[in-house]
């Protein structure tokens, strides 16, 4: 298991310095000086050549490139060129909305995708599973954005359940703070469940036509135990990868939802620093986004082998192995 | 799955030591399909008696597992059971759900096929006991967890308490069959119905499980339904025998008077397809070895060897599949090579078939060095050889009509095309004995032994000097594995190629091979001419091999197991 953690940990490192060159590449070639941006409405060549070097712009780009990567490794990424605060101090105050947003957000997605998949899964061809393939298809249809205002319309503005916009911290009033996120985490969620659905419902096909499944049947077992305990289990397995690689929808799909609910979180900081060409935020935003979406699916794949004990290392390698590890 | 009974409370015998206690009485069972209905079996009438093994045998298709699983509502969905079956008297057709579950692994418990898939690959040996005993026993988690290790060691599992924590995976085929069975018995059973339990397993590990069903029976006094297609456990285990032809009960009696003198013509001829360990010597003598093969390069002064194999190593990282095989077909002959799963005769065919590279040794197909070339090089060499594999369902393009799959290899070498490339197609499909009305039909539209008719038309359409065969026959049913191998026979005495016959089943090897090596744990252990290997063995384990497998004579199969006991 170490050896095989280590091998995955050298892995994400490698493509976080793939992501880094692009990241670095693709600011580079935005046009716009960053020097002439800072120095103001009317810059004189001194200050700009002062900025420049104070920036380490004067130097060759692979040599900026090294001086920027050596600076992200600590932590240190640098200054916003909009508001000068250090970028570290922002993202760490916009981080702790988005996740919140992301996990509850998630947790909506898998109760209602793995719930109407299972019931469609066991209800194949009859008129739940049609309806949940229906729903299904709605909620992959519908914008985010469509059924975010609509969110707002019914539930704050017709009936006033829930405030149409704004956040308030945890730390400030817990169910206040539930209120705010509840609209936001749903819409964002049911997308996601639409897919994840689909999933479930297809890999719950499958598993229930396995034949531990007939054995648990022959053991005397109820239906729901049948489903819940010896099907389940098996079928998340490829619902978990689902999971993780949905992720990169979830941050995107964050972008916007923010946007309509008015939270102060990462995805508006993006969208507000690519506004004003602030590229240091930028680059930083992109890199601790690709960091955290690299680490999910690290955590997805070390969850397998708690899901499924078939996965968990063994000590020779065999054909099987093999052919599992190419699902 | 619903039911109608016409009558009831009729016939059901008052429950005495040796009354059935499991009884069949004109079932039928019909499936709604998008066709309407199909039945798949009537009139099916039978009693189990205590401890009592009753062999349901036939072919697949013939509604024999449909018949035995009506009984405790296993069926799919679309299934509909008429007739009754009682257990102990009670009818178990007229059970609500909710009772049949009460029944079901409880009363009458059932071992299926594959081990390999019946257990849930998530959960423990022991959590998957003790689920039983707790269901139906009300066991506690901890007295269940004793109870699972007596189980375990009642089926000689050894090292129980380890068991109960493995995973399947971690398990044998033949332990994992073993678990399955001591889930069955954990309740106690009145009926035990065994489907097909043995027909995964190795011969040596299929005599061990045949062994434990016995003393469960002997001593648990356990009734069991055998589900089998599998002659020679007929012979090892049942009494009594019921056969099944299209979904009815063609005869029925005690195995002896079955298995020897059969009164129903299909009875006779399921009997007669059976290959049989013994009964093919003196077929080598009369083949006259041709020579070379059919007049392709002139003559040869000596023709180099269909395929010569020396000290092939395969290795998966730590693991030897293959250690130091060297073999050798000559032209027109035919090597049986015969071992267990495990034992390495698959990677040895892939190797020979240049599929896979060796790690070391080399590979010589008709004089030519092969051994790893790269694929671009290898693919003109290709005419001369090719595979058969085990599974013709797989093994066919599904979207691919039998036409295209046979004309591939011609058109990919530019044999020829057009008009002489259909007649050549043709050719082949007539010498299989497929009609040429076969050539615009997929592969789905086929049976299981036509789809391995086209493989075998497509193998040969290169007229190769070496044919890999890899169990060409394991995934069919007796009668149709005697057509084919008799085909195949006689394909390989007009053509004369060379033949790696890679199979599990001594009495096909027997059937089929001049020579024979037997492997065991990426060695060859023993070979030499069929006759003598399969007739007067030297190695133990080839002994061993000989003795494990089941003859269909109850009379024989009797003195065999008395004999294998002993020694």
């Amino acid at each position: 298991m170490g050896r095989y953690l280590l091998g995955r940990l050298a892995q994400s490192v490698l493509t976080l310095l793939l992501v880094s060159v692009v990241v670095f590449a693709g600011v580079r070639a935005m046009p716009g000086d960053p020097a002439l941006l800072l120095a103001g409405d009317d810059p004189d060549p001194a200050t700009v050549a002062g900025i420049r070097e104070r920036l380490g712009l004067d130097q060759p780009l692979p040599v900026q490139y090294l001086l920027w990567l050596a600076r992200m490794a600590r932590l240190d990424f640098g200054e916003s060129v909009r508001t000068g605060l250090p970028v570290a101090d922002t993202i760490w105050t916009r981080i702790p909305v988005t996740l919140e947003l992301a996990a509850l957000s998630l947790l909506v997605a898998a109760l209602i995708g793995i719930a109407t998949g299972v019931v469609a899964a066991v209800r194949q061809g009859r008129p739940a599973d049609w309806a949940a393939n229906s729903a299904a298809l709605l909620g992959m249809s519908i914008p985010n954005f469509w059924m975010g205002l609509m969110g707002v319309l019914l539930f704050a503005v017709v009936l006033g359940w829930l405030p149409a916009s704004g956040f308030v911290p945890l730390t400030e009033s817990p169910a206040g703070n539930l209120a705010s996120m509840v609209m936001p985490a749903t819409v964002l969620g049911t997308g996601l469940a639409a897919v994840i659905m689909r999933q479930t419902r297809s890999s719950m096909i499958e598993v229930l036509g396995a034949d531990y499944v007939r054995t648990a049947r022959a053991k005397g077992m109820p239906p729901h135990r049948v489903v819940l305990v010896h099907a389940l289990r098996n079928s998340l397995i490829t619902v978990l990868t689902i999971l993780g690689l949905q992720l990169g929808g979830l941050i995107s799909g964050a972008v916007v939802t923010e946007q309509i609910f008015v939270l102060p979180g990462f995805g508006r900081l993006m969208v507000e620093s690519v506004f004003t060409r602030d590229f240091p935020v930028i680059q930083a935003a992109v890199m601790v986004t690709a960091a955290g979406y690299i680490l999910v699916n690290l955590a997805v794949d070390l969850l397998y082998s708690v899901v499924d004990p078939r996965i968990r290392v063994r000590s020779a390698p065999s054909g099987r192995g093999a052919e599992r590890g190419a699902r | 799955m619903t039911t109608t009974r016409p009558s009831e409370g009729d016939g059901a015998a008052a429950p005495g030591p040796d009354a059935p206690v499991l009884r069949f009485t004109d079932v039928s069972v019909r499936f709604a399909t998008g066709g309407g209905e199909v039945r798949a079996t009537s009139g099916i009438t039978f009693d189990v008696r205590p401890a009592e093994v009753v062999a349901v045998v036939g072919e697949s298709g013939s509604g024999k597992s449909v018949s035995a699983l009506s009984s405790i509502g296993l069926l799919p969905r679309t299934g509909r059971v008429d007739g009754s079956i009682t257990l102990d008297g009670r009818e178990l057709l007229d059970l609500d759900e909710r009772r049949m579950r009460s029944v079901r692994g409880n009363d009458v418990a059932v071992v299926f096929q594959e081990p390999m898939t019946a257990l849930n690959p998530v959960f423990t040996v022991g959590w998957q006991l003790a689920e039983v005993l707790r269901r139906h026993l009300g066991m506690t988690r901890p007295a269940a967890r004793d109870r699972a290790r007596e189980l375990l060691e009642l089926v000689g599992i050894p090292d129980a308490r380890r068991a109960l924590r493995a995973y399947p995976h971690q398990l044998s085929g033949g332990q994992r069959q073993r678990v399955v069975i001591a889930m069955a018995v954990a309740c106690d059973p009145k009926v035990l119905i065994a489907d097909e339990p043995t027909t995964a397993l190795d011969v040596t590990v299929q005599a061990e499980i045949l062994d434990l069903l016995r003393d469960l029976r002997d001593r648990l006094r356990t009734a069991i339904v055998l589900i089998t297609h599998d002659m020679g456990v007929v012979a090892d285990l049942a009494d009594r025998v019921v056969v099944m032809y299209r979904g009815e009960i063609v005869e029925q009696g005690d195995v002896r008077q079955v298995l020897t003198e059969p009164r129903h013509p299909y009875t006779a001829r399921l009997l007669a397809a059976v290959p049989h360990l013994g009964r093919a010597a003196g077929r080598a003598p009369d083949r006259a070895r041709p020579a070379a093969g059919p007049e392709r390069d002139g003559a040869q002064a000596d023709p180099p060897a269909a395929l010569e194999l020396r000290d092939l190593v395969v290795e998966y990282g730590a693991v030897r599949a293959v250690r130091g095989v060297s073999l050798r077909v000559d032209p027109g002959e035919v090597l049986g090579l015969v071992g267990e799963s495990g034992s390495g005769k698959s990677t040895v065919g892939r190797c020979a078939a240049a599929l896979q590279h060796p790690t070391s040794g080399t590979v010589h197909i008709a004089g030519r060095d092969v051994t790893g070339l790269p694929a671009r090089r290898l693919r003109p060499l290709r005419r001369d050889f090719s595979i058969v594999f085990q599974d013709p369902a797989s093994s066919l393009d599904p979207r691919m009509t039998v036409g295209d799959s046979v004309a591939e290899p011609l058109r990919m070498h530019r044999v020829c095309r057009g008009r002489a490339l259909a007649g050549r197609v043709a050719e082949l499909l007539d010498s299989v004995a497929l009609g040429a009305g076969m050539r615009d039909r997929y592969p789905h539209e086929l049976s299981g032994g036509q789809r391995q008719r086209v493989s075998i038309a497509r193998a040969l359409a290169l007229e190769p000097r070496l044919l890999i065969a890899d169990e060409p026959t394991s995934a069919l049913d007796v009668s149709v594995q005697a057509e084919i191998l008799d085909l195949f026979l006689d394909l390989q005495r007009r053509l004369g190629f060379g033949c790696l016959f890679i199979s599990h089943d001594l009495a096909v090897v027997e059937l089929l091979a001049d020579r024979v090596a037997v492997m065991r744990g990426g060695e060859i252990v023993e070979s030499g001419p069929a006759s003598r290997v399969l007739g007067e063995p030297d190695h133990p384990y080839t002994r061993a091999l000989l003795a494990a497998a089941p003859v269909p004579d109850p009379d024989r199969q009797r003195a065999r197991r008395l004999a294998r006991a002993a020694g």
